[in-house]
């Protein structure tokens, strides 16, 4: 996704409340702070001075489709939909690190998705290939496995561009 | 099957089969969600009821919970809420829901789904000793008999959706609970448990987050469900419980070795303060009866039918200590109660052949 003023990819995602209805931005770091949108969500000057901006702040992000505040879940520590997981997701891949240190899933998937895995899959997989290769001393696969996972990464660059 | 056929018979996974194991019993979770709706903390009542009916369509044609207790939280009452927890087939959480939820139980118990807690499934398999693998297969064919019919909630790269971060990916916790009278003698519990918890590991009592270890149980179980195959956490979890149980029994041969009337002193006083008190606290209750199962493991105690020292960790707690009583007794009126109780079920309780 590009942003709204620019050809840069967008990487801060703003949803707010105008006159009664939901308004998603999508700006690029740049946009975003020359539209005054706080880089991290909730900052301090935030909560010390009040919105910055009546109309395009990080205090009025939330999930369009549940409702749940970025306060709300940065307080609680709890997501109120599937949705929220895009809307929150650079807070959500900070939390995930820091309690898994990994943000991405290997294990089962639904039957709906047995069809070959997508590319975050098969690199979080690669990955972790690699870690058990390193561990055991295996240099030769280790080397494969690297390889392997610069490809893929190569492959899917255009396309991770667009997410934060 | 009704909630009251269910409550009559004791926990077959933990009374009949655990029978003084160190491994008690070993239990996986996995938390899913119904994609397209929100989680139940943000959800309507109206969207609550919608998919609490569309689970429990389900459940009703699912092996084994056809033939199993399926029912609404409000048509199980506080109290037996609260014995289900005492039994640890539902969460604190789910016993103090107000409305909203369901539950569902397997005829053995070993099976259970609970509905719109935190999130909209919590699947729950548990099968008696140290059996990880064989729960897993269980867990499996249950989660696939589900998704047959509902649309989980999954997104790359997350894995599965839940309401907290601590569960997104796997959605899976798995535990073996394990009694530990031996390192806990020696004092040796509190290092073996930083160890643990170093490695990503949880550790809990017997009543599940945040509570006490009581008689000496213990709940280990993994806290990551990222970046991690099921498989996998499952062996490095399985791996690490069999070294305690080892931890364990040499710890046993090291009291009997190096401090045998230590030894000897506690677990005699314990049968003596079983055998003759007239008023008993549940927690004491719970921490002379593990010290019984360790003497009787021992053989420094003896009892004509073992199981009963596992049926009494059950129902020495308050809410099935009223249900056998058949009246509300308050707090004194319990501990009597506790006291005759135990008493008349030990009475068959002697020195062993080591004693």
């Amino acid at each position: 996704m590009n942003c709204e003023h620019c050809e840069n990819p967008a990487t801060v995602h703003v949803t707010h409340v105008a006159n009664g209805k939901v308004v998603k931005s999508h700006l690029c770091e740049a946009c975003a702070a020359k539209h005054g949108v706080a880089q991290t969500m909730g900052s301090l000057a935030d909560t010390l001075l009040g919105p910055a901006s009546p109309t395009l702040t990080s205090r009025t992000l939330a999930c369009p489709s549940c409702g749940l505040s970025l306060r709300k879940f940065q307080k609680e520590g709890r997501l109120g939909c599937s949705e929220c997981y895009e809307v929150f997701s650079r807070e959500i891949q900070g939390v995930l690190s820091s309690l898994h240190e990994a943000t991405g899933h290997v294990g089962r998937v639904p039957k709906r998705l047995h069809r070959e895995p997508g590319p975050d899959v098969r690199l979080a997989r690669l990955r972790e290939q690699l870690t058990d290769a390193v561990r055991s001393e295996a240099f030769e696969e280790a080397a494969r496995l690297r390889d392997e996972i610069r490809e893929l990464s190569r492959k899917t660059e255009p396309e991770e561009a667009g997410t934060p | 099957m009704t909630l009251e056929e269910l409550l009559d018979h004791p926990c077959a996974w933990f009374v009949d089969h655990a029978c003084g194991e160190i491994a008690i019993s070993s239990r996986i979770r996995l938390a899913r969600n119904v994609a397209g709706f929100p989680f139940p903390t943000r959800a309507s009542g109206a969207q609550k009821n919608e998919i609490r009916q569309e689970i429990l369509q389900v459940l009703r044609e699912t092996d084994p919970f056809d033939r199993g207790l399926l029912a609404a939280t409000e048509d199980i009452s506080p109290f037996e809420r609260q014995l289900l927890f005492e039994r640890s087939l539902i969460s604190r959480e789910h016993a103090e829901l107000d409305e909203g939820g369901a539950l569902a139980v397997s005829r053995d118990e070993q099976d259970v789904v609970m509905v719109n807690e935190e999130d909209h499934l919590r699947l729950q398999v548990v099968r008696s000793g140290r059996s990880l693998h064989e729960t897993w297969e269980e867990m499996t064919r249950l989660d696939d008999a589900i998704d047959e019919k509902i649309d989980y909630a999954f997104a790359e790269p997350y894995g599965f959706l839940t309401c907290c971060p601590s569960n997104t990916g796997t959605g899976m916790r798995a535990g073996v609970m394990l009694h530990l009278p031996g390192l806990a003698l020696l004092e040796e519990i509190r290092p073996v448990m930083r160890g643990l918890a170093k490695m990503g590991l949880a550790v809990r009592g017997l009543g599940g987050e945040g509570s006490e270890a009581d008689g000496f149980l213990f709940q280990i179980s993994n806290q990551i469900t990222l970046g991690k195959a099921e498989e996998d956490i499952l062996d490095d979890l399985n791996t690490i419980v069999a070294e305690l149980i080892q931890h364990e029994i040499h710890a046993r041969a090291r009291l009997a070795e190096n401090r045998p009337n230590g030894l000897r002193d506690k677990i005699g006083r314990a049968a003596g303060v079983l055998q003759n008190a007239w008023e008993l606290q549940s927690k004491e209750a719970l921490d002379l009866l593990s010290l019984v199962r360790l003497g009787v493991a021992m053989d420094l105690l003896k009892l004509d039918t073992p199981h009963v020292i596992e049926q009494l960790m059950i129902e020495v707690r308050p809410c099935h200590l009223q249900k056998l009583a058949e009246k509300e007794l308050n707090p004194a009126e319990r501990d009597r109660f506790r006291a005759e109780w135990v008493r008349s079920k030990l009475a068959d309780l002697s020195k062993g052949p080591k004693l």
